[in-house]
């Protein structure tokens, strides 16, 4: 299987075989790749963006033949070039059966120190929610969760998707200092 | 728009291996195209390290989680986060401890009279206790469960209270059968209380349901999950997708009944 650098005519070719219009184009390329992270992930591969980039290169260089001849939804093709791409990182032996390290409390303490100044940074209704959504445990926590949705007139679920979402800000915001603080 | 209640479990399913490979497969598909399904997973991803971290997950769930998406980049990175924002939680403070000459003074010094007016009732006690206070006969706690397969998957409704007291012989659990899966003509259930699994028999069994009773001695509070295999006639067994999870507590922390509740 050729997973060598596209060309940027092929890559011009992927990105209409996607969408006539450029900027959709890009929005959809952007997208499968971030769902092909996901699945590599949720099948705890390490290099999941190279190996990403790996399944988008191999389709690119099939881009002429794709144009003849595929029909169908483009993103079912790149899952089925990931799912060879996958096989073929763990051939040379499967993922052993043991628990990775845990975090290293060093680690645990340096990101805790940046999530607090980010959450400094978070306007104060999300920075209340997410405090007061992560109190508690067990039984307790679960209550806490339930009051909180009927408080801010929720769904439990969109209560978790809004929570999600001030986890993904913070998330970028420590990204940038960590980049920040290795400059 | 949010994905479905059926949609939350599969991806949970999903994220800690109760998938064949082929549902897998089918999965991975949806979330190349569905954007709903795609968030779901995002968010199940949060949770379940969140879920992870407070050893609120079984022992072959937290097994298959920890081998899996937290060994990827992005799940040790989520797995950080998720500890450091633990750190950040205001510590729950510890009850003040006083030795027991202590406990004693104090009650002492409150309760003079009253304890002069028991000690007299104590000596009648004595006596007539043993005919009096006779313990009742161990009861049998039934209830019904409902397979995770296919439910939502907020946490209020997962875990289903069943209190447990010291009159309490065995639990009987009825659990029911998903839709859609395999019968058998026998059942082996697992129960995993976080520490240790341990195998059980069907008590009975029907077309819908198979009867689980567990002896009340071998249990304490807690979260325990019960998984499902139909046993076949070549002796290999398969695994029913989804668990059938309930929560052991004391009368007094069990505040509203559940539906499903039973006794005897």
């Amino acid at each position: 299987m050729n997973t060598e650098g596209p060309t940027q005519e092929e890559f011009e070719k992927l990105l209409r075989w996607l969408d006539p219009d450029r900027d959709k184009a890009g929005e959809k390329y952007q997208k499968i790749r971030n769902r092909l992270i996901g699945v590599f992930s949720s099948r705890g591969c390490c290099d999941t963006d190279d190996l990403a980039d790996k399944s988008i290169n191999v389709v690119t260089s099939k881009i002429d033949w794709l144009l003849g001849n595929y029909v169908g939804e483009p993103a079912l093709y790149f899952y089925g070039v990931a799912k060879k791409i996958y096989l073929e990182s763990i051939k040379p032996k499967p993922p052993p059966n043991v628990d990775p390290p845990d975090p290293q409390p060093q680690e645990v303490e340096e990101l805790a120190t940046h999530l607090d100044e980010c959450l400094e940074a978070l306007p104060q209704p999300d920075r209340d929610l997410v405090l007061r959504y992560h109190e508690f445990e067990k039984q307790e926590k679960i209550q806490n969760r339930k009051s909180l949705a009927e408080k801010l007139k929720l769904s439990r679920n969109a209560l978790r998707i809004k929570v999600c979402h001030i986890h993904s800000k913070l998330k970028k915001c420590i990204e940038l200092r960590l980049r920040g603080s290795s400059t | 728009m949010e994905s479905t209640n059926h949609d939350q479990a599969r991806i949970r399913d999903y994220l800690l291996g109760r998938l064949s490979d082929e549902e897998q497969q089918k999965i991975e598909e949806r979330l190349m195209i569905e954007d709903n399904l795609f968030n779901e997973l995002e968010v199940s991803k949060c949770e379940l390290t969140e879920e992870y971290c407070a050893n609120e997950l079984a022992q072959s769930e937290r097994r298959w989680f920890k081998q899996h998406y937290l060994a990827s980049a992005k799940g040790r990175q989520e797995h950080v986060f998720a500890l450091a924002l633990d750190l950040l939680k205001p510590p729950v403070p510890a009850p003040q401890k006083l030795n027991w000459f202590e406990r004693l003074q104090g009650f002492v010094k409150v309760h003079r009279w009253a304890l002069a007016a028991s000690a007299s009732a104590a000596l009648v006690i004595l006596v007539a206790g043993p005919f009096i206070f006779r313990r009742p006969p161990p009861t049998s706690y039934a209830f019904t469960l409902t397979s995770t397969l296919g439910r939502r998957s907020s946490d209020e409704a997962r875990y289903f209270k069943a209190p447990l007291t010291r009159d309490t012989g065995e639990l009987r659990i009825t659990l029911q059968l998903p839709e859609g899966v395999t019968r058998g003509t026998d059942y082996r259930i697992e129960l995993d209380d976080r520490s240790k699994t341990t195998s059980l028999k069907a008590a009975s069994q029907d077309a819908n349901s198979v009867v689980v009773v567990i002896p009340a001695a071998s249990l304490r509070e807690g979260l325990y999950a019960l998984r499902l295999y139909t046993l076949k006639p070549d002796g290999t067994e398969q695994l029913i997708p989804g668990e059938y999870l309930f929560e052991l507590m004391s009368p007094e922390r069990l505040t509203a009944p559940n539906p499903e509740q039973q006794t005897r």
